[in-house]
Parts: C-alpha cells; structure tokens; sequence
C-alpha cells in the first residue's frame, strides 16, 4: 500500500462528519480515539474500531510530538468505512513523515524504540496520505469495511469534504476525469486584487496531488529586475538531490519562469506538468499584458506632466533644477544633469538624491575625476550620443542631452533601492531626456533671443554722457519687465558742428528687434543729418522722409534741443519737438513748467511742421525730458501722467542733473508695483553754470 | 469514556513481580507504566510478568515502552514477560515484528 496525496471521501453525504480542533497535549490522542469511537458507534462500524483507534493514535501522536501546535481531526463514515484526516498547524512540516522498518531482530537491544507509527497506518490502511494546506500539513487514512467493494472513481460524489483534494490517481493509473476537469476549469477570481499567486497555489496543489508530488514551487521572474520570485508553493521544500520534475512556463520576454514538482517524472507526471504550465502561462501572458498595459498608461501621463512642467520655464537654470525633481524618486534614486558649456567640458548643472542625507556622497561621486569616475563615463555618454551605464557606488545609467543635434549635456540617473531599471523605465527615461533637452535648449534660446535684445538696446543708447562744461547732462533708462521684447525708447548727445550740443530723446511705435531697427536708423540719419551742419527743421523734414520710406509703417516721435552758451552764463536751447511730450522746465528759483510746441511726428505723413521755440535757461535750471513710458507707467486703471511728473520735478530745483533723473525714475518706478510695460527714459540738461 | 486511562497493580511474590494492567496504553500512559517497571527494577526479580488482560488499547508507543522496559529488565538480568496479550496487539506485534523480540506467554497462567 503506497501513501497517497489526498483522502477520497466516498459518499461523504450519506454518512457522519465529525470535526473537533484539539491542542498539542499528551491527552489529545485519548481524546481523539473517544470521537473516531462515538463515530464508528452511530455508523455502526464497530468492526474498525481496533484499526481506527490505533492509526488515529498514531496520527495524532505524531501531530502532538511533532508539529507541536493545534491539531484539526476530522471523522467522516459511510457505510463501508471511514476517513480520518488528521491536520496540523506548522509550516512546512512535511518532511518527518517517514514508514519505520519492520523489525527482525530477536534481540531485544537491537529493536528500535520508535517510528512504527506509519508502518501500522501503512498496514492497516485501505489508503493513506497527505494533504499540504495553505495553514500547515494533514494526514489522512482510509479504513474499508473487509469485503467492501472499492468505490470506482466514476461513482464518486463531487461534494469532497473541505480538505479533500480531488481523487488522487491510485497505484499509478490515470488521474481521473474529474480530477482533470478540476485542473482544467480552476480559474483566477476575476475580481480579485491579486489573483494569480491563489490561482497558481490552487492549480500547482491539484496538480501535485494528482502527481503525488510531495511539494512544488512555481517561480515567476517578472523581469521588473526582482529576479525570480515564488509565485506558489505546496507541500514541503524538495530534498537536495530528489528528483524534481521541471516544466518552463510558456510565457513572453520579459516574463521567465518555472514549474517544479517534487515528484518522479511518471507517465502522467510530466504531461501533466506541461498542462498545468501551460494553464498557467496562459493567464500570466494576460498578467503580463495587463500590467503592461497599466504601466505604459502611467508612463504616459507622467511624461504628459513631465513636458507640461518643462515647458513652462523658460529658464535654463531652472529647468535644469526641475529635472531631478521629475525624475527622483519615480524612476531611481537620484538624478545628475550635466551641461556642455562652450568648450565641450560637463559641468554640474542640478542633483537630487531620494535620501537627502546621501546628497553629499552623491556631490563627491559625480566630483570625482579619473579613467572609471562618473565623470568620465557622462563625457563617453555625451561623446558618443548613446546610453552608458554607470557603476561603482552610484550605479545607473546616463542618457545624453541632445535637442537639434546639439550635445546639451547628460542625465544621469541612479537605479532603484532594490532593482535596476526594467526596460519600459529605460525608455521612459530616454523621453525624459528628449523632452528636458527641448526644454533646455528652448530655455537657452529664449535666454540668447534676451541678451541679443539687451544688446541691441544697449547699443542705442550712448554708453556715457558726455562732460561738457557748464551743461549737465544725466539720463535713466529703465528697460521694460519683458527682458526679451527691447523698447523703441531712446536719447542721444551729439555734438554740432558749430559747437552746441544736440539733446535727442524719442520714441519709436512699436517693440521688438524691428523696432529696435528703426531706432537705430534714427539715431544714425539724425548724427549724420547735424553732423552735415543741417539747420535741424530740414533735419527732421529729411528724418520723416526716411522714415515713411523705409520705417515699415513705424513712426517716431522726437524731442530735439539744441543747447548752446548764451550771454551771461545762459543757456540757449532750441526745442523742435516731432509729436513728444513736450519737456518740463525746473527753474532754479522754483517752479515747474511745461515748453516747446507741439509739431507733427515723424513717419506718418508727407510733410511735417516743426516749429521751433527758443528757450532760455538761467544757471541751475533744468530742461527734463521723458518718454511715454514715464507718463503712461500705471496703477491700475491710472497713469502716471505729465502733471504728476511735473509735480515730481518742482520740489527738486536747484539740483544736479544726475539727482533729478534718478528723482524722477524713482518717483515714476514707485508709482505702481506693475512692473513696467514699456521703456521708461528720463533725460535732464541743466545749466551748470555757476 | 473510561478516564482512568491506565492502572496498574503490582503483585511481588519471591522471583516475580506481576503487573496488572488495565486501560490503554499511549503517550499519555506510557510513562506511568515506565515508573512502576523501573521501581521494581531497582530491586530485580528474576521474572516480571506484564499482564495485559485489562488493557482496551495500545498504540506505537506503548509497544516501544514495552521494548525499552523489555531492555532494562535484561540488563537488570530479570526477564520480561507478557501474558494475556490481545488478540490484535497481537496483529500489531506481528506486523511491527516485535512478537520475536518479546516474551510472550499468553498460554500461562498467572498468579
């Protein structure tokens, strides 16, 4: 009689079930012989009882000395006999079941004080075996009426006890249909959380039972970089150097594993075997795509959120600051991005760590100079455009930073805590690479569009005022908030050719490097005009003509003044003003007024008029002039205005040019917290004259 | 259900020592039955008499009691002996092969 995996409990329905939970007590045996006896006595199979209560005995005995915990005893009778399964609570105890030998010694010092618990279950037994629980292992034995027949397996009910496994195949015949059936209508809870490993237990442990298999583990990699993982397990961990029976999973890249049953390869054992596996793979190829699936959803959106946050900043610094924070904790343990500065070296551009403390080993690292540095491996990465891995403390990989074909740094990123990067994070990663370069790149192009503004405007301006005896000159320029967009503001000192000096401050309509074009051909048609000795008016005339030939459709409005030693320590300055707020003029003894008359400005028309008005400043007065950007600066709904500019100006009489400009920039600046929206210029000629 | 487990009553005469079983033999009971066998062992008799007549069950362990108590006796140079043994104790001794191993007279009657 061999032992077998599962207690077949023929005609459970029509007899007595009898469950009783005892402890791990010497009096436990005693008390589980007294419910196998009240059983045995309402079934009427009193002629068992010898056998019954010995193997139960034995059964329990056993549990009791052995699994040392509670032990579930279940009777079930029918007319021709009983089951008794006797289980325990203790993980993987199944390996101290082993069948004493036989004694055959006469001797008695030779005869062994134990093990024939088995044997005389092994004897007495119409069937005996174990079943391997979720909670622990179980023992059962069959005990026949002598002389009634074996039930055949088709007459079998299908209502099996709780713990009854499905016919387990007897002496090496076939498995049973409905014990296939069984293997091959088991399936995952559809609406489970997690139910392949309780899919794979429940098919891996009726399969083990059909094969005998005392244990069996399936093991899944998933390649996620856990490496091989158990999926399920039954029974007992095999023996070194059993035989196993080994099946691969037929399952897709990444995915790899295996099922192994501690079992020989029978006839029925190894087909099986590839059934069950192949069961399996089929629902973990379903796994595989789902979380696939679910996986490149999420990849999605964070790339989604990625470029949305890149896209916004238009500044270098912080895009390069924004990537770490993107790419830590979610896709490793901490990110390096490097920038190619003009000469091809990498330089430290932004660094984050998962673990803040590990930031200043992360600095030193990525310092670190020298053929197998971290350094280097990002210069081989940039160099050769391709992804390289990194070793050494901080291991991971690095992705170059190319946007249009420009080699803009490297993203280096360190792996996972416990796994390295999976594939799919691979190509995440490289996007994020793509898409930070972009932004990067953007950021730099926007910031070089800013410094070619900048210089442009700069350009138009006179880098120094020049010193001129007896005249003060002093201008304050304030560009607007939009570093990019250059103004159409600006002002000019030339000298003239019979010795004055030429006040210019204008403005052209419109901003931007169009504008910023046209101011300059006016600044240099209005040099080259007075520096001909041009009486200003046909200056202007000849201004306005350029202008509405080659302007674009731009005009200009214009303030010049020409300022020249009077008598007596005056000043005499003629004032054309071409469509410009007309200048204030501070006189030293108080008071604030506006001058000039207004003419037409320039670019808009044919003709122009530009009347002239002579003006006469004494020693310490000032002519201010200003462009639109001080007088239209607003708060709100309200602008700055020209009365309050000349309100500004009055209590400031009688001090230096440089004082009144920068009065006067302030008072405009500190009008509104807006920042500005167009150029503000202040220009002040005062007599210096003493 | 008989909780008196197991009794034992011990009858000494000059070269033997009887005891009187009655009730089961298992993990729980073994012991007992141990301390009153080494008791008479720490004065030997020539000849200790197990009488199982009263007893309704006993299990692997009961049998391998008997075969430590068997040892001891020997090496105390007294003799172990078995009488009134159960028809299916009996089965169980065959199957386990201790039947050889143990003395065994149930044709004798004891005193």
């Amino acid at each position: 009689m061999s032992a077998e995996a599962g207690p077949a409990t023929a005609g459970a329905r029509d007899g007595a079930v009898r469950r009783v939970r005892l402890p791990a007590d010497r009096r436990t045996p005693a008390a589980a012989r007294a419910v196998v006896r009240s059983v045995l006595t309402e079934s009427h199979l009193d002629e068992l009882a010898n056998e019954a209560l010995l193997l139960t005995t034995e059964l329990t005995t056993n549990a009791v000395e052995h699994a040392r915990t509670e032990l579930d005893i279940e009777v079930v009778a029918d007319e021709i006999g009983l089951t008794v399964t006797v289980s325990d609570f203790a993980p993987g105890s199944g390996d101290e079941l082993t069948v004493g030998d036989r004694n055959d010694s006469t001797e008695i010092n030779e005869v062994s004080v134990r093990g024939r618990g088995l044997l005389l279950v092994d004897h007495f037994a119409s069937r005996w075996g174990t079943t391997y629980l979720p909670t622990g292992k179980g023992v059962w034995f069959r005990l026949d009426r002598p002389g009634a027949d074996q039930p055949s397996s088709g007459t079998i009910g299908e209502s099996t006890p709780a713990n009854a496994g499905p016919r387990p195949s007897t002496d090496g015949s076939a498995p049973s249909a409905s014990a296939m059936s069984e293997l091959m209508q088991t399936a995952p809870d559809l609406y489970g959380d997690d139910p392949l490993p309780d899919f794979a237990t429940s098919l891996l442990s009726r399969v083990a039972e059909m094969v005998g298999a005392a244990g069996g583990t399936i093991r899944l990699d998933r390649g996620d970089g856990q490496g091989s993982q158990v999926l399920a397990r039954f029974g007992r961990p095999p023996r070194p150097g059993s035989d196993l029976l080994r099946v691969p999973l037929t399952v897709h890249r990444p995915y790899a594993g295996e099922l192994e049953l501690d079992a020989a390869p029978s006839a029925y054992a190894q087909p099986l075997a590839v059934l069950t596996a192949e069961r399996l793979s089929l629902h973990l190829e379903n796994d595989r795509l789902r979380r696939a699936d679910v996986r490149r959803q999420v990849w999605l959106t964070f790339l989604a959120e990625a470029s949305e946050l890149l896209a916004q900043s238009l500044d270098v610094d912080l895009t390069m600051a924004l990537v770490p924070q993107l790419v830590v904790p979610r896709l490793g343990q901490w990110c390096a991005v490097h920038t190619t500065d003009e000469w091809g070296r990498l330089r430290l551009a932004a660094a984050s760590h998962a673990d803040e403390s590990m930031l200043p080993q992360l600095h030193k690292v990525l310092a670190e100079t020298g053929p197998d540095s971290i350094q280097a491996r990002l210069r081989e990465a940039s160099r050769s455009a391709a992804q390289i891995p990194l070793g050494g403390p901080m291991e991971g990989f690095a992705v170059p930073l190319i946007a249009r074909g420009q080699r803009l740094g490297t993203l280096a990123v360190g792996r996972h805590q416990r796994h390295r990067h999976d594939p799919d994070e691979v190509a995440v990663l490289e996007d994020v690479a793509r898409r930070a370069a972009l932004a990067i790149e953007n950021a730099r192009i926007h910031a070089e569009r800013r410094r070619v503004a900048q210089t442009l405007q700069q350009s138009l301006l006179p880098p120094v005022l020049p010193l001129v005896d007896g005249i003060g000159f002093a201008a304050e320029y304030v560009p607007t908030g939009d570093d990019a967009e250059v103004g159409g503001d600006f002002y000019d000192v030339v000298p003239l050719p019979d010795g004055r000096w030429l006040v210019v401050i204008g403005d052209v309509s419109g901003k931007g490097v169009q504008a910023a074009a046209v101011t300059g051909l006016v600044r240099d048609v209005i040099r080259v005009l007075v520096g001909d000795g041009k009486p200003l008016p046909e200056a202007l005339a000849r201004l306005n003509e350029t202008l509405v030939e080659r302007g674009g459709g731009r005009y200009c409005t214009l303030a010049l003044a020409a300022v020249g030693q009077g008598e007596g320590g005056q000043l005499d300055v003629s004032l054309h003003l071409a469509g410009h707020d007309r200048p204030v003029l501070l006189a030293a003894a108080g008071g604030a007024g506006f001058v000039g008359t207004g003419g037409t400005a320039l670019g808009l028309l044919d003709t122009i008029t530009s009347p002239t008005a002579e003006i006469t400043l004494a020693p310490g007065d000032s002519l201010i002039f200003y462009t639109d950007g001080v007088t239209e600066r607003r708060r709100g709904r309200e602008l700055f205005g020209t009365d309050r500019l000349r309100d500004a100006a009055a209590p400031l009489a009688g001090y230096s040019a440089d004082v009144v400009a920068a009065r006067l920039r302030a008072a405009a600046i500190n009008f509104s917290v807006e920042p500005p929206r167009d150029d503000i210029a202040v220009l002040v000629l005062r007599n210096d004259a003493t | 259900m008989d909780r008196a487990e197991l009794s034992i009553t011990l009858h000494r005469t000059g070269d033997e020592a009887v005891l009187r079983l009655a009730g089961e033999i298992d993990m729980l009971t073994a012991a007992q039955l141990s301390t009153v066998v080494n008791e008479v062992l720490a004065d030997p008799p020539p000849r200790i008499v197990l009488d199982l007549g009263g007893v309704t069950f006993c299990d692997s362990q009961g049998l391998g009691t008997l075969v430590v108590l068997s040892r001891k006796a020997s090496h105390a140079q007294s003799l172990l002996m078995l009488t009134h043994v159960g028809d299916f104790l009996i089965r169980v001794l065959d199957i386990t092969g201790l039947r050889s191993a143990l003395m065994i007279r149930n044709d004798q009657p004891t005193g």
